[in-house]
Parts: structure tokens; sequence; C-alpha cells
């Protein structure tokens, strides 16, 4: 028995929509992790000694396992507090005492509560 | 331990969807062949049609792989969590993890499930009502906490994007575990044991719920997109990780256009024997196809999208899961993609003939 023609146009075009349907689901819903959004002092800036570290991010963290440190040109730690993640869970700072003029670098580690785990580092200046 | 940590979390999260989906598939497989006419049943009788192609072996399975899985878990939270491969080192952060984390929150909302599901397999009867509303319950709970334990749960409990994400869970384990249990157990069975009008009866259940759960899937992946994609599509075409997602999507546009070709060239045809062949080559097919999806989600969702930029901030080598299970996702996407190719081919050429004799 041969196919009827309409059915198998019907079919066809069913399959290619289908098609298209499934390579648009699948793509984007693994792009979403906990970004940067934005920090205080920003990257490559020279300001006047910060009294603080804030890193917003994209996503809530995970307070035990997120953290940021500062240290200064000789990879020294610059600050003696530990940082912590705020009311707002996306929102982390680590209070800085008074920074003596030079270049600092903030490294952070964020772990979101999907638990993965990115990290990064910048640098600023103390004028 | 070193990349063996990533990997071992990768193999165990395969086996967990995996699991997860045949338990789906097996609960909708044999709902469908309770309801094939009693005449067309296999053993004769709606009772014992489940048993005959060995549901209650598969599930006992798929619960053990399961409550295997649910055990590890902390530990590779734990290891995520804190960057650590070192066995000791991550065993020593499991109670940070269950006791300050939302992982360990959902950790033991899945042990409610996970006790549930115990329960059914073990009930005096496998498929009374109380046992099959007990795994339903466990099923959804499972759902629920791997969506409340994705990035989808970022904006709350309960929000769209959650709900959204559930959904779009439980549709791919209908989907996947259907096709999966229906490919491989049921239908090259139900073929010869209770002839070609039960497959039918069968095959059009399948066919139409499968079409059901890719509309859900299109509508909860439509959502996805609009409110997840940052304008980062360029990953894509550029990374490792773009590559295996590309290889998923493309594996699982194979599945689709195989499971289009079961509904349309087989199921909405008259029903005969040499079409009856052809549509279990193609289940079958499908069902390796989507074996092979599963795998690939399983390595996806342990990786960060290696290369999407997180503004200049990003340290060299920041998305550590990732690139440390770098072995193990090569081996996959190189297998998957040979493995389908030549599934495909096979599939297709025998299709192709059954159904020319089918014409002639």
């Amino acid at each position: 028995m041969s196919l009827v023609p309409s059915r198998q146009f019907h079919s066809k075009r069913i399959a290619y929509v289908l098609f298209a349907a499934v390579l648009a689901i699948n793509l984007p819903m693994s792009f979403a992790h906990t970004e940067l959004v934005s920090a205080t002092p920003p990257a490559n800036s020279t300001v006047s000694a910060p009294k603080n570290v804030t890193i917003k991010f994209s996503g809530a963290l995970e307070a035990k396992f997120s953290k940021i440190t500062v240290t200064d040109a000789s990879g020294q730690p610059a600050a003696k507090e530990a940082s912590t993640v705020g009311a707002d869970a996306k929102v982390m700072s680590l209070p800085l005492p008074a920074l003596a003029p030079g270049v600092y670098t903030v490294h952070w580690v964020a772990v979101s509560t999907d638990s993965h785990r990115s990290q990064g580092e910048y640098k600023f200046t103390v004028k | 331990m070193g990349d063996a940590v990533p990997a071992l979390n990768v193999l165990f999260t395969i086996l967990a969807d995996l699991s997860f989906s045949l338990l789906v598939g097996k609960s909708l497989a044999g709902y469908w062949l309770d309801l094939i006419p009693t005449k067309c049943s296999p053993s004769g009788n709606h009772a014992g049609s489940a048993d005959t192609f060995g549901f209650r072996r598969v599930s006992i399975a798929c619960v053990a792989v399961l409550l295997a899985c649910h055990l590890v878990r902390p530990w590779f939270v734990a290891s995520a969590m804190s960057g650590s491969t070192q066995f000791g080192e991550a065993l020593a952060l499991i109670p940070t993890v269950l006791s300050s984390t939302r992982q360990g929150v959902l950790w033991y909302a899945n042990c409610a499930a996970v006790v549930l599901l115990l329960a059914a397999q073990f009930s005096a009867e496998f498929r009374s009502a109380s046992a099959l509303w007990m795994e339903f319950g466990a099923l959804c709970v499972l759902a629920a906490t791997k969506a409340a334990s994705s990035h989808a749960s970022e904006a709350g409990d309960f929000t769209l994007a959650e709900i959204s994400q559930f959904l779009h869970i439980l549709s791919t384990a209908v989907w996947a575990g259907a096709i999966v249990v229906s490919g491989l157990l049921v239908v090259p069975r139900l073929h010869v044991l209770a002839g070609v009008p039960a497959l039918w009866s069968y095959g059009r259940r399948l066919s139409q719920t499968v079409t059901y759960a890719l509309v859900t899937l299109a509508g909860t992946g439509a959502y996805a997109s609009w409110s997840d994609a940052h304008g980062t599509w360029s990953v894509v075409w550029t990374t490792a990780w773009g590559r295996t997602l590309l290889a998923k999507v493309t594996l699982a546009g194979l599945a689709a256009l195989l499971g289009s070709a079961v509904r349309f060239r087989c199921l909405g045809l008259p029903a005969d024997h040499r079409r009856a062949a052809a549509m279990a080559k193609l289940l079958r097919g499908e069902a390796v196809v989507m074996f092979a999806v599963i795998c690939l989600s399983g390595v996806l969702a342990n990786a960060n999208p290696a290369g999407i930029p997180q503004s200049f901030l990003v340290a060299p080598g920041a998305q550590e899961g990732f690139a440390s299970c770098a072995s193990i996702r090569t081996m996959l996407f190189r297998r998957g993609v040979a493995g389908t190719a030549s599934v495909f081919l096979w599939v297709s050429s025998d299709a192709r003939r059954s159904f020319r004799s089918t014409r002639s």
C-alpha cells in the first residue's frame, strides 16, 4: 500500500516543525549560571581607599562556600575579616582596613545554590 | 582522585537520570499494557501483562541505583562547592553541605522520595493502586527537588521558572523513559506475544503521550530561552561545551524524527506485520538515541558553560568542574556521535527496506 500524498506532506511538515522545536528547546536550558554582575571598586579602576569590596552576582550564593579575598602587590592578604553574603543572597562583601596606596587584587569564589562554582580575580589601584 | 571525582559525578548523574526516566517509562508502559483489550493482552489478563516484560526487575534495579546515587550525592556536592577533588576533604564538608546549603535541604526531601520508592517496590502487591500512587508521588518529589536544585530556582521556590523546570524534567523523563522501555523491552516482545493489533493499541498511546511530552518540552524550553539566554549564543559554536550541547540537540532532533516516522509511517497507516517490524526497529533506534541524549545531558548538567564571558573579570580556568571532566566529555561526544550515526544508518536502511516491501 502506498502512502497518501497529502498525509505524506502533512507528516513531513510536522516532522520538520518537531525537529526545529527540539533544536529550540534544548539550546538555552544550560546557559544560565551565576555570573558576576558588578563590582565595587570596579575592575582596573583607581580609587580612594575603599571601605569594602562588594560584588553583585546574577544568582543567589551559598554563604559557606563563597568568598572574597584581597591581596596587595606582594601577594599578602590585605583584609583581616572574612567576607559575608548579605541579606540579598546575590551580594557578597569584604570589609577592608585603611589601605595604603598601591595595586590590589580581588579574588572571588562564587558558589551558586545549584552547586556550581566559579572564580575570578581583578585588580584595582588605591591612589 | 584528580579528574576521577568530576567523572564519577557525571557517571552518577547519568545513572540517576536514566533510572528516573526508566521508572517513569515503566509506569507508563504498565498503564498502556493494562489498557490493551483483554483478548490482545500477552498473558490473557491485564494484571499479568506488565510482569511479562520484567518490569519488576527493572523497577527494583532502578530504585537501587537511585538509592546509591542519592547516598553519594552529598559527597559530590561538597566536592563541587569546595572545588576539592580529594576524597577526605570533600567528606569532611558533607555535614556543612547537609546543614547549611540549599542542596542539603533538598537532599532530605529526596530521602523521603527514595523511601517511598522503596516502599512501593516491596509492597505486597507490586502493581496495586497504593504502590502505583506511592511511586507516582515519589517520582514527582524527585522531579520537584531536581528542579529546585537547578538554576531555575534562583528567583525563589514555586516560581514560574521552577514550575516550568519541573514540567521540563518530567516531560523529558516521559519522552526518554517511555521510548527506552518501549523500544527495548515492550515493543519487540509485544509484537511476538500479542500480535499486531495489541502493538498498534500500545503504540498509539505511546505516540500520543510522547507528543504531549514534546509539546510541554517546547513550551517550557521556549520559556527558558526567553528568560535565560543572555545573548551568549556564540559559546555554542566556539567551545567544547557548546559542541557537546549541539551533539545533544542533534541527537534529540534525530530521536524526534524517528518518533515522527513511527507515528506517521507506521501507526498512521493500517496495521500489518511488516509495518510492525519497521516500527519495532525505529523504536529500538530511537531508544538508543535517547540513551545517548541522557548521557550527554548528564555531562552538561555538571558543567558550567565554559567560555561564557562573565565580563572581563573571569580568571583563566575559572570553570573548574567542566574543565576537569574534559576526558569523559570528549569520549562521550565522540562515541555518542559515531554510535548514533551508525544506529541511524542501520535503522533507516532497515525501515526503508520494510516500507519498500510493504508498498509492493
